[in-house]
């Protein structure tokens, strides 16, 4: 378990933790590691110098994984060819914006599929390395954002030929934004995010990409609702959700050309 | 948390970043942690019970 001692109780943490888990499983050890005011990624680059197995997995707090997620993953590195698997993260639904966000935010939805396969992206709160692999390929944030250290290295393993893989039998259920000032504060950062991304890779930071994400969550909600079993009657309630988020987004974008410095402190997620 | 199974290596690290959880997310964080354990616990049960991981003795 890392942790970030600077904005949490390393004892509440513990209690937290010993409070939810009755035993720990044979042949097991459990460990809290401080994280000293370190950033998600670099608490992640921790966890590697911290672990001691053939394979390290990452997992976030607030994710669930389904039955099935540990087994498809290491079972995946029976192939030789597999140096990094990730899982398949979905958004879970309970409500309108919920539903509303799992088809058009940046997760997938849930694939009921068992299937492993190359794969170009992935994200860090489901995914596992072979330890050698992690230990060369560290998360590297690109300098001003808050997300999308994964982005790059997938782009950096696929570059360098590794065997970057996806076990679709691997899944965990992500939370969605936890209120409309999350909402908010997720969309103007992720605006930031891929211009700044953009910039770095020479993707073109295009002004109009708002709206072509835009019409594209549009088109996933209409084409996909009853997948998470959105009503045809919440499909306008769910198309101004998605214009909110990337209304955000593109303000975002727009914060980070015209104030970079104001985009890059208060942006944070 | 490192999971061993027959030999002194452990096989896997589980690496979970813990994040400031707010009183509506600790129902996520638990069951995270319920499921979890279970998993592990059948990962480091007997021979086999993983397919694909050869596990040595």
């Amino acid at each position: 378990m890392i942790f970030d001692d600077h904005r949490i109780s390393a004892t509440g943490v513990r209690e937290f933790v010993t409070s939810c888990v009755s035993a720990i499983p044979d042949r097991s050890e459990l460990r809290f590691v401080a994280g000293s005011g370190r950033s998600y990624y670099e608490q992640k680059n921790l966890g590697v110098a911290e672990a001691r197995g053939r394979f390290v997995l990452f997992l976030d707090s607030d994710v669930i994984p389904e039955p099935g997620w540990l087994q498809g993953l290491l079972g995946s590195f029976a192939d030789p060819a597999v140096e990094v698997v990730c899982g398949n993260c979905y958004l879970d639904t309970g409500d309108l914006v919920s539903k509303s966000l799992a088809l058009a935010w940046f997760f997938p939805l849930r694939d009921t599929r068992r299937v492993l396969g190359r794969q170009s992206s992935f994200f860090a709160n489901n995914v596992a390395f072979r330890r050698d692999i992690a230990v060369r390929y560290p998360f590297v944030l690109l300098e001003g954002t808050s997300r999308g250290a994964c982005r790059l290295l997938a782009r950096r393993l696929t570059a360098d030929g590794r065997g970057l893989f996806v076990n679709t039998a691997a899944r965990v259920s992500h939370p969605a934004p936890n209120g409309m000032r999350h909402l908010l504060l997720r969309g103007l950062a992720q605006g930031r995010d891929n211009l700044l991304f953009d910039r770095a890779t020479g993707g073109g930071a295009s002004v109009g990409r708002a709206l072509r994400m835009q019409a594209r969550a549009w088109k996933r909600i209409v084409r996909y609702r009853r997948r998470v079993a959105l009503g045809a009657l919440e499909v306008p309630a769910a198309l101004a959700i998605a214009s909110f988020y990337y209304a955000c987004y593109a303000a975002g974008d727009a914060a980070a050309r015209v104030a970079p410095g104001w985009a890059r402190r208060h942006l944070r997620v | 948390m490192s999971t061993t199974a027959r030999s002194a290596e452990p096989v896997v690290s589980i690496v979970i970043e813990w994040e400031n959880i707010q009183l509506a997310e600790a129902d996520r964080c638990s069951a995270m942690l319920t499921e979890l354990m279970r998993q592990i616990e059948a990962y480091s049960g007997p021979p086999g019970t993983v397919p694909g991981i050869s596990r040595s003795s």
